[in-house]
């Protein structure tokens, strides 16, 4: 501890702070019946019998493959509005206001009307991701943008480069911070908003299985495939995080040598 | 210069509108409803009632639930920052309800609760509330400690250094993180409707999805997507205005 006046170390203390989601989760087991609520325990059971049996991976697989086109997608073409919205004035006054339409759109609205359109594929889950997370990193690249030094702009325009020599060399460099940034966050929104889509009308991946274990009052099934699902997460925001670290610190070890 | 400006902002949704007629000319019928059909349905659900109805309970739903986990989120929030062990303590516990996908809350709440008002708000409340949390703990975290000291040094009791110290300088954190939450309680009401409650905006998607009624989704679309941009653009700015005055008077 800073002060130094407490007597509990702060192991312990980290320890404690993973106990008590677990000691409440417990609690609430013990006292709704386990239909309602399972414990931890039958949880990791119906867990391991997911992994043993296969289906784990296989509705994790697709799930997975589905967040990441999206999310690619979305990147392309939120990266190019962005950098319009951000260079062009022009480009923004016309853009902005259908970017804040699209940010109040409600995603269901989007995931119903997909489903409608392109029917149960494939096409309709990418679809539902890309129509929401562009306009997130549209925004999140312009703000980056925004943060240009106009004088270095003005500088390598007054020796001679182009308007695409300049985005390459001063825009791109100054809005890499955001643009990891914002796919931080994109990777966690296109992860929720896949399982919606799966749920609402995929036969496979882990929405479907929540849906579906749903359907059939299967309470250890669904907080089963919810703790895969957040474990998942986890993983890959924690890798996603030491990637963007050990940009930022690549960076700063350019600058210094 | 400024009508310049005004043109090209009111040319942005003039363009959605157009390009939005244009879709539902050239895509098979029934694709895409236009405008003009789909605000007559809009006016249609409206002279029948179904549209306030539905709404009122997606407002209510969507208020308390933001209401009771943004209170919650403020004061767990503060908690966490003005006391290291708390801090410590609870960290686990929010970065967890944050992990948790929403979907399974819902699925959860409305398995246990029931698929009734309780667990409409129970979800709104529980997934807005770490976003507040985080919001108002670096809120707190930059707190200026000389003054509180200087406070505390005066003889101020620690209920007045709340008062007139913390809140007023969590202000904008919880005006920002108030935005926020207020834009995210909107989505989850309308999904966890649609997931299982039996009224509301979500529910009406849902119906007309199954339906394969395309002149009722988009306009329930559009019902809802009107009302969040009034309530957010026109009355949280406005609310935001006379919570700042003081700033403005104190020449900030």
């Amino acid at each position: 501890m800073k002060s130094g006046r407490s007597l509990t170390s702060p192991i312990f203390l980290r320890l404690a702070s993973v106990a008590i989601p677990v000691t409440v989760w417990q609690l609430l087991a013990l006292l709704f019946p386990e239909r309602l609520i399972p414990g931890p325990i039958p949880v990791i059971d119906t867990l391991a019998r997911n992994v043993v049996t296969g289906v784990l991976f296989t509705h994790l697989l697709d799930t997975i493959r589905r967040v990441l086109t999206g999310l690619l997608l979305s990147l392309m073409i939120g990266t190019c509005l962005g950098l319009l919205m951000g260079i062009r004035k022009f480009f923004n006054d016309l853009l902005d206001p259908i970017v804040i339409i699209l940010v109040s759109f409600p995603s269901v609205a989007w995931a119903v009307m997909a489903l409608i359109w392109f029917g149960l594929s494939e096409l309709s889950v990418i679809f539902f991701v890309v129509a929401i997370c562009s306009p997130v990193f549209a925004i999140g690249i312009r703000e980056g943008v925004r943060t240009v030094d106009s004088d270095t702009v003005r500088m390598a325009r007054s020796f001679g480069h182009t308007s695409w020599g300049i985005t390459r060399s001063v825009v791109i460099p100054t809005i890499y911070p955001y643009l990891l940034a914002a796919s931080r966050y994109g990777l966690g929104l296109a992860w929720k908003l896949t399982i919606i889509a799966e749920l609402l009308g995929m036969q496979s991946g882990i929405g479907y299985q929540l849906g579906f274990n749903y359907g059939v009052l299967r309470m250890d099934q669904v907080f089963a495939w919810t703790l895969s699902f957040a474990i998942v997460i986890l993983v890959s925001d924690t890798l996603f995080l030491r990637m963007l670290e050990r940009h930022l610190l690549n960076w700063r070890a350019e600058i210094t040598t | 210069m400024n009508i310049k400006r005004a043109i090209r902002t009111t040319a942005g949704p003039v363009a959605l509108i157009l390009g939005w007629e244009m879709l539902s000319v050239l895509l098979p019928p029934g694709w895409a409803p236009g405008p003009v059909r789909t605000v007559e349905t809009l006016v249609s659900n409206a002279t029948a009632g179904i549209l306030w109805t539905n709404l009122a309970d997606t407002v209510r739903r969507t208020w308390l639930g933001f209401l009771i986990g943004f209170g919650a989120g403020v004061l767990v929030g503060s908690f966490m920052g003005l006391r290291r062990l708390g801090d410590i303590l609870l960290e686990y516990s929010i970065y967890i309800i944050m992990t948790i996908p929403s979907l399974a809350w819902i699925i959860i709440a409305i398995l246990s609760i029931g698929p009734n008002e309780y667990a409409g708000i129970a979800v709104t409340a529980v997934i807005i509330f770490p976003s507040v949390v985080i919001a108002i703990r670096e809120g707190v975290r930059s707190l200026d400690k000389g003054l509180l000291l200087m406070a505390r040094s005066v003889g101020s009791s620690t209920s007045k250094i709340l008062r007139s110290v913390v809140i007023p300088w969590i202000y904008p954190y919880m005006f920002g993180s108030a935005r926020y939450a207020i834009s995210l309680a909107w989505k989850l009401t309308v999904i966890t409707e649609l997931v299982g409650l039996p009224s509301g905006v979500g529910r009406m998607l849902d119906l007309y999805y199954r339906r394969l009624d395309m002149e009722q989704v988009f306009a329930w679309t559009l019902a809802i997507t009107l009302l969040i941009l009034v309530i957010d653009n026109v009355i949280l700015k406005n609310v935001e205005g006379v919570a700042f005055k003081w700033r403005k008077q104190a020449g900030i």
